[in-house]
């Protein structure tokens, strides 16, 4: 039961699911990046003039701004967040006004790798992280497995 | 001394004056005498001062008004802040140099009584004095402002990737609202701990030392904005 952690007073929906932290809290990088790799973990993307943003990429946070993004590190639109074999995904939550808040990127077995902003990164159940911080889930990526985790 | 209107050009003049005119003091005459048409139209006293006025005249003019008005002694030395009107003040009262500013008997007079001296050594470090105090009880005023806003600034978007949303929160845009004097705490702060500060220190200082390939390495970042303040003396 994690039902006091600080976590699910912010993001219930991990109070009803299951998750773990998987490292310290740090601002070295956010969940853009850690989404689009495991590697990314020096680096703040967000289209901001203060952060990395890939070249050529519109510097706005559309769901369409953020595809071309990652489309930069191979990865293409795809239809939902089941597992496949040899495809790493990758999850964009928007806001009600339809804005990129949050990225997600699942790992081989199934469950999904969130650096939550400033904090600590999480293992979690997709829907864990919805709600009225991140919002919900709107479009999936994908690409070949590069890395085993 | 009253405000009365009367004859100020035969005044006596401080012994003072009779010691070398420094380049300092020239310029600080210039400037005063630059702003003599401000302290003109504000013509709190009514009084008509003639181009041939100089320093001593504006300055014994103005400030028993300005003082009687509360508008102080950041007003008196054009500071924004008791910051920089001490560092005006330790310029005009500590350098010797500076004594032959024409300053006139009524104004020494007004002066060594606001603090209570008989002398003008008395009278110049009880000054210096006065506005170190006022200066350090500001400093800490400033600290502790700005501590309280990054506590909550930090809190409110520890969740947060959008950089956006991060450096628009409303704490945060205070601290750029500190201005200049707060870049030396920012840069404090952020030699202790990486956080997002490269925005608000462009913001402020309209300078920006990071390559554009070390955008978004905050590690790397500060090294950068760490280096440039030291070069300037802020850190």
């Amino acid at each position: 039961m994690h039902s006091h952690h600080p976590l699910e007073l912010l993001f219930p929906g991990l109070a009803v699911s299951r998750w773990q932290e998987t490292s310290i809290k740090t601002k070295e990088y956010n969940c853009i990046a850690w989404a689009g790799s495991e590697d990314h973990d020096d680096v703040w993307w967000w289209p901001n003039r203060a952060a990395y943003w890939p070249e050529g990429v519109p510097l706005n946070t559309s769901v369409e701004a953020f595809i071309s993004a990652y489309r930069t590190l191979g990865y293409e639109v795809c239809d939902g967040g089941d597992p496949e074999p040899g495809l790493e995904k990758v999850a964009l939550y928007v806001g009600d006004d339809g804005q990129v808040t949050h990225a997600a990127r699942q790992l081989d077995s199934g469950c999904w790798t969130s650096k939550l902003g400033a904090l600590e990164d999480i293992e979690h159940e997709l829907r864990g992280v919805e709600g009225e911080r991140y919002g919900q889930v709107a479009q999936f990526l994908s690409r070949p497995r590069l890395s085993q985790e | 001394m009253t405000n009365s209107v009367v004859d100020h050009q035969d005044m006596p003049i401080c012994d003072h004056r009779k010691a070398p005119v420094s380049n300092v003091a020239e310029q600080l005459e210039r400037k005063y005498l630059q702003r003599k048409e401000e302290w003109i139209s504000v013509g709190k006293l009514g009084f008509s001062i003639k181009e041939s006025d100089f320093l001593g005249r504006a300055e014994k003019l103005e400030r028993p008004s300005w003082l009687e008005r509360g508008y102080g002694w950041r007003r008196f030395y054009s500071a924004n802040d008791e910051l920089e009107a001490t560092e005006r003040v330790l310029r005009i009262w500590t350098n010797p140099s500076i004594r032959p500013m024409q300053i006139s008997w009524e104004f020494f007079h007004s002066e060594a009584k606001f603090f209570d001296a008989a002398t003008f050594e008395e009278l110049s470090s009880r000054v210096v004095a006065h506005h170190l105090a006022a200066a350090k009880e500001a400093e800490r005023a400033m600290r502790q402002r700005f501590r309280d806003l990054l506590e909550v600034w930090r809190r409110d978007v520890a969740i947060l990737s959008s950089l956006d949303r991060i450096v628009m929160h409303e704490a945060y845009q205070q601290i750029i609202g500190m201005g200049e004097k707060v870049v030396p705490l920012i840069l404090e702060e952020f030699n202790k701990e990486i956080d997002h500060w490269p925005w608000a220190l462009e913001a402020i200082t309209g300078e920006n030392p990071v390559p554009n390939n070390m955008r978004g390495r905050l590690k790397m970042v500060r090294v950068c904005w760490v280096e440039w303040g030291k070069a300037r003396g802020l850190l």
